[in-house]
C-alpha cells in the first residue's frame, strides 16, 4: 500500500472488516480512482474464484493405503487405529468400534457395575476428540450400535440389546441429535451432533465420587441432582458430570459451557421426581425384563 | 457430516500443497499429529483445531524441503494486475478449477497459506494471525497481495 492508493484496505472492504463510515469513504475513493477500482475488481475476482473452488475428494487408492497402515495387525503398525477406525468390513468396523469404545477411555477407577466412580474426565475429553477426529477424516467411522434414526437405547431395549438398561440418554438433548452409540467396557458412549458441534455422553452405572474429580471444578445442581463442572483450562466448563438414578453421566461438548449445561438439563428426569405409580411400573418392568428368557 | 468433514481436511491439504501426492502426505502427517495431540485437545472448534494442525504441518514441510523455489512478488502492484475489464470478463467465463488451483500453487508459500486459510478454510484475519504467529497487518498484506497475484497469474 502506498500513500495514494488503498492497497490492503481493499481486501478489508471485501472481507467486511471496515466500519460503515470507513467502507463508505473507501468506496467513494475507489469511484474516483481508476487504479484502486481496477485493483478492487482484480482482488474481488480472485477472492471469488478461490471461494468457488469445489471440495476435493480423496483418491480411493489413498484410502486403501491409509487402511493398510491403520489396521491393528500383526505388523504392529496400527498406531492410528484408535484415531481412525476405518470401515472396511463388518468385522473390521466392529473391531474399530471396539477400539474407539475401549482403547482410550478409562471412565472410572472402579470396576464395572455400581460403586463409587470418579469419572476420568481427561480420558473422556480424549475419547471425544478421538471419535470426532475419526469422523472428521471422512474416511470412515465406527459402525454405530444403533442406526441414527433408531430410537434411544432406553426406550426399546429389546431392539437394541447391545445397549442395556438403565442408561438414560434419549434420542435428542435439545437441538442435539443422537448420531452414534458405542458400547464400552463400563457402559455406553453416545455421540450427539448439532450442526458443526458434537456432544459426547458417557454413561456408567455407579455413584459419583466427587472427591476424586479434579480440583479445578465447581459443584452445581442439574435437575435436582448433584453435578460437577470442570472449570480447568482444558475444559472451560464444557465437561460436566452428574449422577442420576445410579448412572454416572459425563458430558463433553464442543459448543460452550452453557450449551453443555443446557444439554444436561434435557436429560430425562430421575426416578425420584417421577410419580409413585410410574416408579412402581418401571421397577416392575425392570424385574420382568431381568426374569424373561430374552433378557 | 462425516463425508463433508473429510472433504474439508483433504481439500485444505490439497489447496495448500497443490497436488494429490503431497496432499496425501500432509493428511497422513495431520492424522499422526492429531493422534499425538489428543492429550492437549481442548473442547472447541474441531475444524479450527484441524486446520491449525494442517497448516503447521504444511509449513513445517515447506521449511524442511523447500522443493519449489520461492518467487518473490513484485513490489509494484501494477505488475500483478495486468488485464482490463475485457480480460476479467474472459477470465470469469473460462477459468476452471484446475487453472485456479495452478494459480494458487504458483503463489509463494506465505501468500498461499494466507489466501487458503482465508478463502478456503474461512478463518478470520485474527484467527490466521493466531495460527501463524504473525501480526494481523502481515496477514492483511499477504491476503491482499496473494489475491492480487492470483489475478495476475490467471490473466497472464
Amino acid at each position: 500500500m502506498n500513500d495514494l492508493h488503498a492497497g490492503d484496505a481493499l481486501s478489508d472492504l471485501l472481507d467486511g472488516r471496515l466500519t460503515v463510515d470507513a467502507a463508505a469513504a473507501l468506496r467513494a475513493h475507489v469511484i474516483g480512482c481508476a487504479h484502486c477500482s481496477a485493483e478492487l475488481d482484480a482482488v474481488r475476482e480472485a477472492r471469488a474464484s478461490v471461494r468457488s473452488l469445489p471440495a476435493v475428494e480423496p483418491p480411493t487408492a489413498y484410502i486403501e493405503a491409509v487402511l493398510a497402515i491403520t489396521e491393528p495387525d500383526e505388523r504392529g503398525s496400527g498406531r492410528l487405529a484408535a484415531v481412525l477406525p476405518l470401515r472396511r468390513s463388518a468385522a473390521m468396523a466392529n473391531a474399530a468400534a471396539a477400539v474407539v469404545a475401549g482403547a482410550f477411555i478409562v471412565l472410572g477407577a472402579g470396576g464395572a457395575g455400581a460403586g463409587a466412580v470418579a469419572p476420568g474426565v481427561g480420558g473422556a475429553v480424549e475419547q471425544h476428540a478421538a471419535t470426532i477426529s475419526a469422523i472428521s477424516t471422512g474416511l470412515g467411522a465406527p459402525d454405530p450400535l444403533l442406526p441414527p434414526d433408531e430410537v434411544s437405547p432406553t426406550t426399546l431395549p429389546r431392539r437394541s440389546t447391545d445397549v442395556p438398561r438403565p442408561y438414560l440418554a434419549p434420542k435428542s438433548l435439545g437441538a442435539y441429535r443422537l448420531a452414534d452409540a458405542f458400547r464400552s467396557e463400563r457402559g455406553v458412549y453416545l455421540l450427539y451432533q448439532k450442526d458443526q458441534y458434537a456432544l459426547s455422553v458417557f454413561e456408567q452405572e455407579g455413584n459419583v465420587d466427587f472427591a476424586g474429580l479434579p480440583a479445578l471444578g465447581e459443584r452445581l445442581q442439574v435437575g435436582g441432582d448433584d453435578a460437577w463442572r470442570w472449570t480447568g483450562p482444558r475444559a472451560d466448563g464444557r465437561v460436566l458430570v452428574l449422577e442420576r438414578d445410579g448412572v454416572v453421566i459425563t458430558l463433553v461438548g464442543d459448543e460452550s459451557a452453557g450449551a453443555v449445561l443446557a444439554a444436561a438439563r434435557q436429560l430425562p428426569p430421575g426416578a425420584r421426581s417421577l410419580p409413585i405409580g410410574t416408579r412402581v411400573r418401571r421397577a416392575c418392568g425392570d424385574a420382568l425384563d431381568a426374569l424373561s428368557p430374552a433378557g | 457430516m462425516a463425508r463433508e468433514h473429510g472433504r474439508f481436511l483433504y481439500t485444505v491439504a490439497y489447496r495448500l500443497t497443490g497436488n494429490d501426492a503431497d496432499a496425501q502426505d500432509l493428511v497422513q502427517e495431520v492424522l499422526l499429529r492429531v493422534r499425538r495431540g489428543l492429550e492437549t485437545y481442548r473442547p472447541g472448534s474441531l475444524e479450527g483445531w484441524l486446520s491449525r494442525i494442517t497448516t503447521n504441518a504444511f509449513l513445517d514441510e515447506v521449511r524442511r524441503r523447500r522443493r519449489r523455489p520461492t518467487v518473490a512478488l513484485p513490489d509494484d502492484p501494477d505488475r500483478v494486475l495486468a488485464g482490463g475489464d475485457d480480460a476479467e470478463a474472459a477470465l470469469a467465463a473460462t477459468t476452471l478449477p484446475d487453472d485456479i488451483q495452478d494459480a494458487i500453487r504458483a503463489l509463494p508459500e506465505d501468500f498461499r497459506v494466507a489466501v487458503v486459510l482465508c478463502d478456503v478454510v474461512g478463518l478470520s484475519y485474527e484467527e490466521i494471525a493466531g495460527h501463524l504467529g504473525i501480526p494481523i497487518g502481515t496477514v492483511r498484506s499477504r491476503i491482499h497481495r496473494g489475491r492480487a497475484a492470483l489475478r495476475g497469474v490467471l490473466v497472464p
